[in-house]
């Protein structure tokens, strides 16, 4: 069920009204596992098995672990990620594998029968192993308590405003959440029904207007002009942010109708000066569940210049796989890690380039703005393109290095897309400082509400594509 | 159409950027007050529609626009149906033919593939509320896909603008009685899920979802663009024709147990005919093109008696239905094409002529 949908709007009116309704915090959380197992059912029941194993998995270990000696506490923890990660890896991954392997047999002459085998990706697969794993591991180093209650992990885990497409929520975050009954705060009420109105905008409006712009180009790319390639990419560039921060603000705002926070996703990462700062700002809840759980178990920034750029890279490439079975993905994580690893370089290079410049400035702010944005910009030519060749064809007509003649766009499509994505950052990124002065009656508030979201389904393409981070 | 959107989102993006603080004061209900804001907007919306003269840029839109404009002063001979005229009738031979015989006329047609009854009504209102000149015959195509499976257009085009423009509060409500009426047997969790699909479409229309990026101005809509065919891509044989078209006039034996035309459909025809008659429409009758589909023909025979009141051409004329023995003449079972096309015209006009009142 996508959250843009006439069928999500009836659900969650129902869930809503009868989650406020009816009295007693243990009957409303079975209600809402429930309802999650529902709308999880929604797209396929058969996988409401899965998501139940990968639910009992954590929760037994989870209770299990505090019992045991440490050797055998260690032993469990990873059997019981190995069982998620076994989970993740034959429903996202085998096809891949399989289809590598047998390349590069065939490259040595080989042509063994393979088994190949149809399986269906399921939705959300890789954010709730993500929280499951979350749990056991936050349980394992204490930062989180066992749970004795198996519907609070079922909860966890399968809260379905965050089901589908995340925000990875931590168990240390959500869980004690779940302990206490979350109260009726008509302020947090306002500020889930702005998120989703937001969401909606960002989403149904703006994402999939930019989507009707790209989408055919890139499913074309040799019969486009330079401009047009160009032009495709900042619309993809900004698809995939108002994409998935509405998909954000939504999950993150219906979560809060039910009085439960969700920590946020996206901080206007488009304004980062750096890589290293874009990813504090984009999808936070997979930069920091990586860095917590992948980066800093590998090392981290402990050790040589070269373990840590290992580590860097290492985490990188395992986000971009996390992401999809193919080597796009290994390739967009892959430019991200390099990234990365060039601004830790710099960083290390410039106090020796002389104390008379002063990185600050305006002018090198910009510089670094720019800069940043075009590697993002290039990285996601790699994710959105079907092929290496298409990437790479469209990176030549970015530096002008492509000589075809084709259809062209309307010249001034950049500059709104520019525009859209500039009024946004700043305002959003300046509005807690102007924000005393702009404060609003509640009346005003609520019928504002109500307009805008009037205004933007009228705007809104009548054909919604899926959110792009459903397929992850 | 996509920078008007953006330009249009930075506004609403600004808006939704700036209603940041709530007081906590004012006894009002907050669903309340957003219901209104909403209900403001949709007012203001509506007003724009009406002042920019804006509609859905959908086939069915561009022909009411077409036949608003029939160029001329002839008198109109209208064919309300479906694709099975589009595909049938050569509306300009068929007015040359009748010219040639001392009628001269203007011939058009209000009709596209799948539309439903429910969905004609609406377009005949529209049609009859901005044309400058009216029809003075109207001649209405039978089909027994109009009792049997209104709703399939619907089904295979959910939630697209052509679908939603045409479920106003008068098309849900012809939908959902014949969905939840008794002209149908339909099992009852299939008309559950089409009464919500009904609905859902008349929530999105009433709303106006995504309504600005498929409006146009009605001044700059393109009339010419609703008349598209798909290539032929079935090819069943002659044979298979001559066989098919020989039985099809055989008495069916088995008869329909529902009435023919259901009192569903027979009240619509009412209105229909009340709404061209009251806008100056004096002559009116039914007719089937030609069909391989014995069923089909059955029932053209049974709905033709029941309307024993009006002329009725069915295409049940032997030395028709031999002459369109051939697989180029047509382009499915249902539906002719080239040749098929130009002998059924020629045909039609001679019954025109002989059974109707022609103005």
């Amino acid at each position: 069920m996508s959250f843009i949908s006439v069928t999500f709007l009836v659900f969650l009116v129902i869930v809503y009204a009868a989650y406020w309704k009816i009295a007693g915090s243990e009957t409303r959380k079975y209600l809402l596992i429930g309802t999650s197992y529902v709308f999880y059912a929604w797209w396929d029941w058969r996988f409401c098995g899965l998501m139940l194993f990968v639910t009992v998995n954590a929760y037994l270990a989870g209770r299990t672990l505090p019992t045991l000696a440490p050797p055998w506490r260690l032993r469990l923890l990873w059997t019981s990620i190995g069982v998620d990660l076994t989970v993740l890896g034959f429903f996202k991954y085998y096809g891949f594998f399989v289809a590598n392997v047998a390349t590069a047999l065939a490259a040595l002459g080989l042509t063994p029968a393979l088994p190949a085998l149809m399986v269906v990706l399921p939705i959300g697969i890789s954010f709730y192993t993500f929280h499951a794993i979350s749990y056991v591991v936050d349980v394992y180093r204490g930062t989180a308590v066992a749970e004795r209650s198996f519907a609070n992990v079922a909860l966890y885990i399968a809260f379905f405003p965050q089901l589908a497409a995340g925000p990875i929520v931590r168990a240390a975050f959500f869980l004690p959440q779940l302990r206490r009954a979350p109260p009726y705060v008509r302020g947090g009420q306002a500020h889930g029904a702005r998120l989703i109105v937001r969401g909606v905008i960002y989403k149904a409006v703006i994402a999939d207007t930019l989507a009707q712009v790209c989408d055919p180009i890139f499913g074309d790319v040799g019969r486009y002009s330079n401009q047009a390639l160009v032009t495709a990419s900042i619309a993809f560039y900004g698809q995939i942010y108002f994409d998935f921060a509405g998909y954000s603000d939504i999950a993150i705002g219906t979560a809060r109708l039910f009085g439960y926070r969700i920590p946020k996703n996206f901080d206007y990462p488009y304004s980062a000066l750096s890589l290293t700062e874009f990813w504090r700002r984009w999808h936070m809840s997979l930069s920091f569940w990586l860095r917590d759980y992948v980066y800093i178990p590998l090392g981290g920034n402990r050790g040589s210049s070269i373990v840590f750029y290992r580590n860097l890279m290492a985490t990188m490439l395992l986000g971009g796989l996390w992401h999809g079975a193919s080597w796009n993905f290994v390739a967009w994580g892959a430019l991200h890690g390099l990234g990365l690893c060039l601004h830790k370089l710099w960083l290390g290079v410039r106090p020796r380039l002389g104390g008379g410049i002063n990185w600050d400035a305006m002018a090198w702010r910009i510089a670094a703005l720019l800069l940043t944005q075009f590697w993002v910009l290039c990285a996601w030519t790699f994710f959105r393109c079907g092929s290496f060749a298409d990437a790479l064809e469209i990176l030549q007509a970015m530096v002008g290095l492509r000589h075809v003649v084709g259809s062209r766009l309307p010249q001034s499509l950049i500059v709104w897309i520019i525009a859209l994505i500039l009024v946004d950052h700043v305002l959003g990124r300046t509005r807690l400082r102007i924000a005393p002065a702009f404060a609003l009656n509640r009346s005003v508030f609520w019928v504002g509400i109500g307009a805008i979201a009037a205004v933007a389904l009228t705007l809104m393409p009548q054909v919604q594509k899926a959110f792009i981070y459903f397929q992850f | 159409m996509a920078t008007g959107v953006i330009g249009a989102s930075i506004v609403l993006v600004a808006a939704a950027h700036a209603l940041r603080r709530v007081r906590r004061n004012g006894r009002i209900n907050p669903f309340f007050l957003l219901c209104v804001g909403f209900i403001f907007a949709q007012a203001g919306i509506a007003a724009t529609i009406d002042v920019f003269k804006l509609r859905y840029h959908v086939p069915p839109s561009q022909m009411v626009k077409y036949l608003a404009e029939l160029p001329g002063d002839r008198p109109i001979v209208l064919l309300v149906g479906s694709s099975l005229t589009q595909y049938a009738i050569d509306r300009d031979l068929l007015a040359r033919q009748l010219a040639a015989a001392g009628h001269p006329v203007t011939v058009g047609r209000l009709g596209l593939g799948g539309l439903s009854i429910p969905e004609r009504y609406h377009y005949i209102k529209q049609y009859l509320a901005v044309a400058h000149r009216r029809p003075s015959m109207v001649l209405f195509e039978i089909s027994e896909y109009y009792e049997t499976d209104p709703m399939r257009q619907l089904q295979q085009n959910l939630y697209t603008a052509q679908e939603v423009a045409g479920m106003d509060l008068d098309t849900t409500w012809l939908s959902l009685e014949w969905i939840l009426g008794l002209s149908n047997d339909e099992p009852l969790e299939r008309r559950i899920t089409l009464a919500a699909t009904v609905m859902g479409h008349f929530l999105l229309n009433v709303v106006h979802v995504g309504f600005m990026p498929q409006s146009i101005s009605a001044d700059r809509m393109v009339s010419s663009a609703f008349d598209w065919e798909p290539p032929k891509q079935a090819w069943l044989g002659d044979a298979f024709f001559a066989r098919e078209l020989a039985a099809v006039v055989k008495p069916s034996e088995k008869s329909s147990p529902l009435p023919i035309p259901s009192s569903w459909l027979a009240r619509i025809l009412d209105q229909e005919i009340g709404l061209f008659r009251a806008r100056g429409a004096s002559e009116f009758g039914f007719y089937q093109p030609p069909t391989t589909l014995t069923r089909e023909y059955a029932y053209g025979v049974s709905f033709c008696s029941a309307m024993a009141g009006f002329p009725c051409i069915m295409a049940g004329d032997p030395e028709l239905l031999a002459g369109l023995s051939h697989d180029e003449y047509w382009y499915d079972r249902t539906h002719l094409i080239d040749e098929g096309r130009r002998l059924y015209t020629l045909w039609f006009a001679e019954r025109l002529l002989e059974q109707t009142t022609l103005p």
